[in-house]
């Protein structure tokens, strides 16, 4: 369990995949020895906010409760993961294809990979602006109070199929790997892919155990 | 751990009891134990049972024979004194009243390997292609289970098990996956 008294550059040591998050939060210039709780006065960040990302992104048994967070600052940092997603992790998926395509042109792998993956990315693109559309402003009670009963169950239904999707893809392409394939950018191509799932875990799981009790509670639904 | 699963058609009691005995000391699990063989619409939705039966049945096993043998049942028949060998041939085996524990366990052998077998090897069984495809094709459960004349219980079983053995679980990946393995063409 991360605390406030632990050194930032230790926590990023031991999982260097919280780097990415840890910039997201605007937490990552300027750490040097500093602790959390100093790193988060420096750049005026509530430290239990910073503390509750943090654990749920290294342990997959921390569950955080939804009295720990304040809605606000949650729906900031979805919506930079969001971003971060459209910015960073689609075109970098969609670099690692077109490289394996020129690497092996006329594999069919590869185009109903490409295909799959597209599809994929139109679903996940049609779920984000659906939460940042239809969930995120009910935290600012910007919607009708009918429509969003209905929204949220929808919320958690299309977090499965978008979780599975990626694991299934990384099933299929380790069970497919062509003979004369480049297995560096396969190496990338899935660890990328790993990644990407583990934050979608992640994400949904704030989603799941915090936005939308918080949300259900705050609309006494 | 338990090996597969069992139905118990058999109208003495003490036989009923005797049979469930050497079962859950084999670890086989026991779905339903009757007196006699039930409607068509519940026996066609049996699926790689051991199918312990009072050999006087013979004949019905005889008229629902096909159903039985394509969705993969193992028939015992339970024979209590000599019986018209003739009937024989409609069962894969048969256990008489005086067999010893050995002989039974021998004869019960040939289900749980074969049920073992399955789990292990991960291969989809023809009737799993045959929903697979569907699944690729966009059919929903209900459409399914109209096309093949069964329940819908039974396609959401199928698809667990497809699901299991292959490791894949979103309709799209499964969609991918028929295609890579030519099932389906991807438009």
């Amino acid at each position: 369990m991360i605390t406030e008294n632990d050194k930032l550059s230790d926590v990023i040591g031991r999982n260097i995949d919280l780097l990415p998050i840890i910039h997201r939060l605007g937490l990552s210039t300027n750490i040097g020895e500093r602790n959390i709780r100093e790193v988060c006065n420096d750049h005026v960040k509530d430290v239990n906010f910073i503390l509750v990302i943090l654990n749920t992104y290294s342990s997959d048994n921390y569950f955080p409760k939804p009295d720990d967070l304040d809605l606000k600052p949650l729906i900031d940092f979805l919506t930079q993961t969001h971003t971060y997603h459209k910015q960073v992790t689609i075109p970098r998926l969609n670099g690692f294809i077109q490289q394996l395509k020129q690497n092996m042109p006329n594999e069919k792998l590869l185009l109903v990979i490409e295909k799959y993956l597209n599809q994929y990315i139109k679903k996940l693109i049609q779920h984000i602006d659906f939460e940042e559309k239809d969930i995120f402003p009910l935290v600012n009670r910007k919607l009708m109070v009918d429509e969003k009963s209905v929204n949220i169950k929808k919320l958690f239904r299309q977090h499965t199929n978008v979780e599975n999707e990626i694991s299934d893809l990384k099933t299929i392409i380790i069970r497919h790997i062509p003979q004369n394939a480049n297995m560096d950018l396969i190496h990338d191509l899935l660890h990328t892919l790993s990644h990407f799932e583990k934050e979608q875990l992640d994400h949904a799981r704030f989603e799941d155990k915090i936005l939308i009790p918080k949300l259900l509670k705050l609309l006494s639904i | 751990m338990q090996v597969g699963n069992s139905v118990i058609i058999h109208k003495s009691p003490i036989i009923q009891q005797g049979l469930k005995n050497i079962l859950l000391s084999r670890n086989i699990g026991i779905s339903d134990v009757m007196a006699s063989l039930p409607e068509y619409d519940i026996l066609r939705e049996w699926n790689d049972l051991l199918l312990l039966v009072d050999i006087q049945l013979a004949n019905e096993i005889k008229n629902n024979i096909k159903v039985l043998k394509k969705n993969g049942n193992t028939i015992i028949g339970i024979e209590t004194h000599d019986a018209d060998k003739d009937l024989d041939k409609y069962f894969d085996e048969i256990i008489n009243i005086n067999d010893q524990t050995d002989i039974i366990a021998i004869k019960i052998n040939d289900y749980i390997v074969r049920v073992a077998d399955t789990k292990s090897n991960n291969q989809l069984s023809a009737r799993e292609i045959e929903l697979l495809t569907m699944v690729a094709q966009g059919l929903s459960n209900k459409q399914i289970a109209d096309q093949l004349f069964i329940s819908i219980h039974t396609v959401i079983t199928h698809r667990k098990n497809i699901t299991s053995k292959l490791g894949i679980k979103s309709i799209s990946g499964l969609t991918l996956y028929a295609a890579l393995n030519k099932m389906v063409v991807l438009h």
